[in-house]
């Protein structure tokens, strides 16, 4: 499915961490594989019992079953265990494999049957073969490890199983035969098999990695860490003072009626590429972008949670008071160079100044919620008044690009959010009408604002005429 | 009944360690005719006494991983999670302070990683520089990146007695080839990779440092504060709370940044630094004028 594929490229540091998660993947199935032959093993202590018995009358079950229960399950189990619970190191797991697999395979081996066939019962060999070759092929099977770890696994096995047993078979060349053709045809199928699952998963994995890179602009570096630390419970439920910051484009749709794609698609890329610039740059996080509009919070996802430290409540307090007021400055300092970035934007594309920017700005309690259905689609999300309340102060933009100019940027915003303002001039703007007054928030009498003029475009327009 | 644990863990770890130390000679040497055995089993005594030490106490110490977790708890003797931190508190301070075998234990790498998995050290892996006399507790709390190197007498504080009779524990992530100097003093906090806490500094709870930062000796960082990648905190430098400090920043030696500055470019601390220095100047030009004046008064 992946041949014809694009190859992935893939950074230094992203190949080792895929090298690692792959890796960590060989270690996770030959700690299960482990589990398997140790309870294989057990079993079957029972199943050939008749069969040895048949060779040695003398043999009792638990002869044939407790030694397998001391030299094979229980030393599987417990690899298993060191495996899962206490190794950390990925590379020891593996050689712990590797390496002790044959080990354990061989000590089975000499629990009777080996024995058998010294005594010189060679046809006993005929009734152990196929499951020789099952459990040697099921651990590359299963597995699946790199070509190196497989080459190392053999080699084990050659050591510790197959020269001590072509010794033992070495007066009947038929059994030599028997077992030197079914081992080449079971390992090669092996090595055929492990080598295209393991390349497999190395694609899968290199896949991950892209993809992980390619959400990466979309989701934020907080979403990110979050998601990859798998401490995303910690940023649920939240709470913190913070800065929302509504913005939206005036005239929007006139625009996109009056003008094609040609000029529409090209001209909202670089107003995107403004918008993040400006304020994902200087602290924003953006949580939605829907078509012209933008919703910002500044102070809240780079906010540390120290609400469980009664202790040091005041000192916090005053430290997120004065975060507020830092971002409010930043937020005072680059609304004017955004606006004029966005005036130019308009002389760039030869456009009138039928677009302004209308933006609405408040402070309150955001809450960090996780919310949707874990089957289908979970987002991180905010949740608060001040959010509501940002975004109708946006939409009264519009009253004020009919009451005070047409095309006028408007930057609207509480007076709670203007007594963090120290330095800048505002104007107040009464809502003394209904007609007049903020959807959904009649109580709010007064409000503050700040508009700058397009002189860009209409300089350059009334020089063009 | 509960109150005498630490009496028998302390009797277990003691006595078992020594019985196991002294069983060769007990068993092989008293007997023996040959000088040789009597020797091996005398001198096998002191490996069989360290190693002893570490199993018990590292044994014990497990029953009490559960205790260790992340959270503000009462400090009671008898509060489900504390009291299962002074179990495991008492098998640690036993290996810790017991320096000939800590230092034994910290030199001979099987047994450091046997020790700290045992103590219920999670971290991916034990190559790290760690010294006998750097204070660490709480090993699940604690992820130490390869080849850094915590110095001698630094602190690496997991658990912070509060003043309102709580405790706070929480986790201390140090990345790869970070370094804690010598007397630094760090919280629970995130540390990056390639960064360094020089000599002397403090660093607050919940502080998060980025990638390749640096913070020169005996600055002090508050609580909650996040630094981003290659910032330089200038050496006594104090930055307060919640401060939020952006990328490829440096940060003047001696600076004063207030509780919750928001420092995102160059330019954002030396407006800072300028307006402290105005301050100053401007005191100072007030103390010399009424000195001045003073003066003339007298004359």
């Amino acid at each position: 499915m992946f041949h014809n594929e694009e190859k992935i490229q893939l950074t230094e540091s992203q190949k080792t961490e895929s090298e690692a998660v792959l890796l960590e993947g060989v270690a996770e199935r030959a700690s299960i594989f482990f589990i398997l032959f140790g309870l294989g093993s057990l079993a079957y202590g029972f199943q050939t019992f008749d069969i040895l018995k048949s060779f040695n009358s003398n043999l009792v079950l638990t002869d044939n079953v407790l030694p397998r229960v001391f030299f094979s399950t229980i030393p599987c189990f417990a690899i298993a265990l060191l495996q899962r619970k206490y190794l950390k190191s990925t590379n020891v797991k593996i050689y712990l494999w590797a390496i002790g697999f044959p080990i354990v395979y061989t000590a089975t081996c000499l629990i009777n049957v080996w024995p058998t066939i010294y005594t010189g019962k060679l046809d006993a060999y005929l009734y152990f073969h196929a499951a020789n070759m099952f459990c040697i092929t099921l651990s590359f099977l299963l597995v699946a490890p790199s070509i190196r770890l497989f080459v190392l696994h053999l080699c084990a096995f050659s050591v510790t199983f197959f020269a001590p047993l072509f010794f033992l078979l070495n007066k009947n060349g038929n059994l030599i035969s028997l077992l030197i053709n079914d081992s080449l045809s079971s390992l090669a199928i092996s090595f055929v098999c492990s080598y295209f699952l393991f390349n497999l998963r190395k694609k899968i994995q290199h896949y991950d990695i892209k993809f992980k890179d390619t959400i990466k602009p979309f989701l934020g570096k907080n979403l990110i860490n979050a998601i990859t630390s798998e401490t995303l419970e910690h940023l649920s439920n939240f709470k913190t003072k913070g800065i929302i910051l509504s913005l939206d484009l005036r005239g929007f749709t006139n625009f996109i009626k009056s003008y094609d794609n040609s000029v529409t698609s090209p001209f909202m890329k670089e107003y995107h590429n403004l918008v993040s610039r400006t304020f994902i740059t200087n602290g924003g996080y953006l949580h939605k972008s829907n078509g012209d509009g933008h919703i910002f919070s500044f102070a809240v996802m780079d906010d540390i949670n120290l609400d469980d430290i009664n202790v040091l409540q005041s000192e916090v307090k005053s430290a997120e008071e004065r975060k507020i007021k830092s971002y409010m400055e930043i937020i005072d300092r680059l609304f004017p160079v955004f606006v004029n970035d966005f005036y130019l934007l308009l002389d760039k594309f030869d456009l009138p100044p039928i677009l302004k920017i209308g933006a609405g700005l408040d402070i309150g309690i955001v809450k960090l919620i996780i919310q949707g259905d874990i089957k289908t689609k979970m987002e991180l999300d905010i949740e608060g008044e001040v959010i509501i309340r940002s975004t109708r102060l946006e939409a009264y933009s519009k009253v004020l690009n009919k009451v005070i100019s047409e095309t006028a940027s408007f930057l609207i915003l509480t007076n709670t959010a203007h007594d963090y303002f120290t330095e800048s001039k505002f104007t107040t703007w009464e809502t003394k009408s209904t007609d007049l007054s903020i959807r959904d928030f009649p109580d709010i009498k007064s409000v503050f604002f700040k508009a700058w003029l397009n002189e860009i475009t209409t300089k350059t327009k009334s020089n063009a005429a | 009944m509960r109150n005498s644990l630490p009496v028998l863990i302390v009797w277990l770890l003691w006595i078992g360690s020594a019985s196991i130390a002294a069983t060769p000679y007990f068993f092989l040497g008293q007997d023996s005719t040959s000088n040789i055995i009597k020797f091996v089993s005398l001198i096998s005594a002191l490996p069989l006494f360290v190693l002893s030490f570490v199993l018990i106490a590292g044994s014990i110490s497990t029953i009490a991983h559960r205790g260790i977790v992340r959270g503000v708890f009462p400090r009671k003797a008898f509060h489900p999670v504390y009291f299962l931190r002074r179990i495991y508190g008492g098998c640690w301070t036993q290996l810790f302070y017991f320096k000939p075998i800590y230092s034994i234990v910290l030199f001979v790498p099987i047994l450091k990683t046997l020790a700290f998995r045992l103590f219920g050290y999670k971290g991916a892996s034990t190559n790290f520089t760690v010294y006998p006399d750097t204070w660490i507790r709480d090993l699940p709390m604690l992820d130490i990146g390869e080849n850094s190197y915590l110095s001698n007498r630094a602190t690496i504080g997991t658990n912070l007695c509060l003043s309102d009779g709580n405790i706070l524990v929480d986790t201390v992530t140090i990345g790869k080839n970070s370094l804690i100097g010598h007397l630094a003093i760090i919280g629970p906090s995130l540390i990056g990779e390639n960064t360094e806490v020089g000599v002397g500094a403090a660093m607050g709870i919940r502080v998060r440092l980025g990638n390749r930062v640096r913070i020169s000796p005996r600055a002090g960082i508050g609580h909650g504060t996040k630094i981003n990648d290659d910032t330089v905190i200038g050496q006594m430098s104090h930055i307060g709370t919640k401060v939020i400090i952006g990328k490829n920043i440096e940060v003047p030696a001696g600076a004063n940044i207030p509780n919750g500055a928001v420092l995102l470019s160059q330019e954002d601390v030396n407006k800072y630094f300028s307006s402290e220095t105005d301050l100053l100047n401007q005191i100072r030009d007030k103390m010399s004028s009424a000195l001045l004046n003073d003066l003339q008064d007298v004359s």
